[in-house]
């Protein structure tokens, strides 16, 4: 081991300190320029991959059921602080199957981004809007099947298609909502939460009139860090992950784990010191193995060399 | 939150290569050694290493395709 010129101080204690936060312990150690390396090096490929996969790619595990651990989180909870909150949020949410079965707690409300969907006026026309405004819901206090809510949703239409029944942009709708179909867990690795649910009501201005239709889309800005960092996703949040993030949801996955794995070995420098040596040792053959010797620097070598002429011994001219 | 931004700017996906190959090849080359000029040094050896392997599968990869 090379490890005689380090003071490794206690080893098991720097490889603890080393996974729970990479970098502190080889600063546990007074090894300054690696704490600084492992530090900047880990944590940067981890905070890139997270938010380059919108923080849906750090999560405990996917089958709630059988509660395993994914190989992914295996090698993600090598860096230790920042993985481990992903164990608890597991344990926290605790979702059901199906998105449909989840209930309304408590109020709601916020900015609203989604659309009017199915819309029926009652004149007959049917109509799809894009919608922007400020949504508030509560829990019904009736509320035999507990996905009754009242509230309202008051906007604008924002984006109009050939399916916008001859509504102009920037009409004004006010409805009131009566019906939840859905709702996205409260923990969940999202700022925003998703709901579904129906209204009736109208919209104003040209071309409006009384509607019934369902809201869809989502609340912004609603949802805590520490109801989102690490929180898991079901099979309809990884669908729409896949759906949002593309190619890079998988990068992001990948930046994690190499994340986790380089820390795998900075923990064991911790413990072990460096594989190789401090890094100035002198060969005994003089040279670094595998690697050319400096220019400029004398190789010293005792070897004794005896010659013998390459030529064949040559009779004398005289004879 | 970063990736809309960067599926809107179409960028290729090999660029995210390189920050991997700095930070593995220098992690990598910390836990050889103790020297922080030697530490350097190898790594970025190991990281040219890399750069020109994977520039040599790619250019093969294209070339074959």
């Amino acid at each position: 081991m090379p490890a005689q010129r380090i003071d490794l101080k206690n080893p098991i204690l720097a490889a603890a300190l080393a996974w729970f936060v990479p970098g502190l312990g080889h600063a546990y150690q007074g090894r300054w320029f690696k704490a600084i390396l492992y530090s900047a090096c880990i944590w940067s490929t981890w905070f890139c991959g997270w938010a380059l996969g919108d923080g849906k790619v750090v999560y405990y595990n996917m089958d709630m059921k059988r509660g395993r651990w994914t190989a992914g989180y295996a090698a993600q909870v090598m860096v230790g602080s920042a993985a481990l909150p992903a164990m608890y949020q597991t344990r926290r949410a605790s979702p059901p199957e199906d998105r449909s079965q989840i209930e309304l707690k408590g109020p709601l409300s916020g900015a609203f981004d989604g659309a009017l969907a199915g819309v029926s006026f009652t004149d007959g026309r049917k109509g799809y809007f894009r919608v922007r405004g400020q949504l508030e819901i509560q829990p019904s206090e009736d509320d035999t099947f507990r996905r009754s809510i009242t509230g309202r949703f008051t906007g604008t239409v924002h984006i109009v298609d050939e399916n916008g029944a001859g509504v102009p942009e920037g009409a004004p709708v006010e409805v009131t909502v009566n019906y939840l179909e859905s709702l996205e867990p409260e923990i969940f690795p999202s700022s925003h939460r998703a709901l579904k649910c129906t209204v009736k009501g109208r919209i104003s201005g040209p071309k409006g009139g009384d509607i019934s239709a369902d809201l869809r889309g989502k609340v912004l800005n609603v949802r805590s860090l520490w109801n989102r960092y690490g929180a898991p996703l079901d099979a309809e949040g990884l669908e729409a992950a896949h759906g949002d993030l593309g190619k890079y949801f998988e990068i992001a996955l990948v930046y994690t784990w190499i994340a986790g794995l380089l820390n795998l070995l900075a923990i064991w420098d911790a413990f072990e010191g460096p594989a190789y040596g401090y890094g100035d040792e002198e060969p005994a053959d003089g040279k670094t193995p595998g690697s050319p010797p400096a220019p400029g620097t004398v190789v010293a070598t005792t070897t004794s060399v005896t010659m013998e002429s390459p030529l064949p011994h040559l009779p004398s001219a005289t004879g | 939150m970063l990736a809309p931004l960067l599926l809107a700017a179409n960028m290729n996906v090999t660029w995210w290569l390189l920050p991997l190959v700095v930070t593995v090849s220098l992690v990598y080359n910390a836990t050889r050694y103790e020297l922080p000029e030697k530490i350097l040094q190898r790594s970025l050896r190991m990281g040219l290493a890399i750069m020109a392997f994977m520039g040599g599968s790619l250019t093969i990869l294209f070339l074959l395709s």
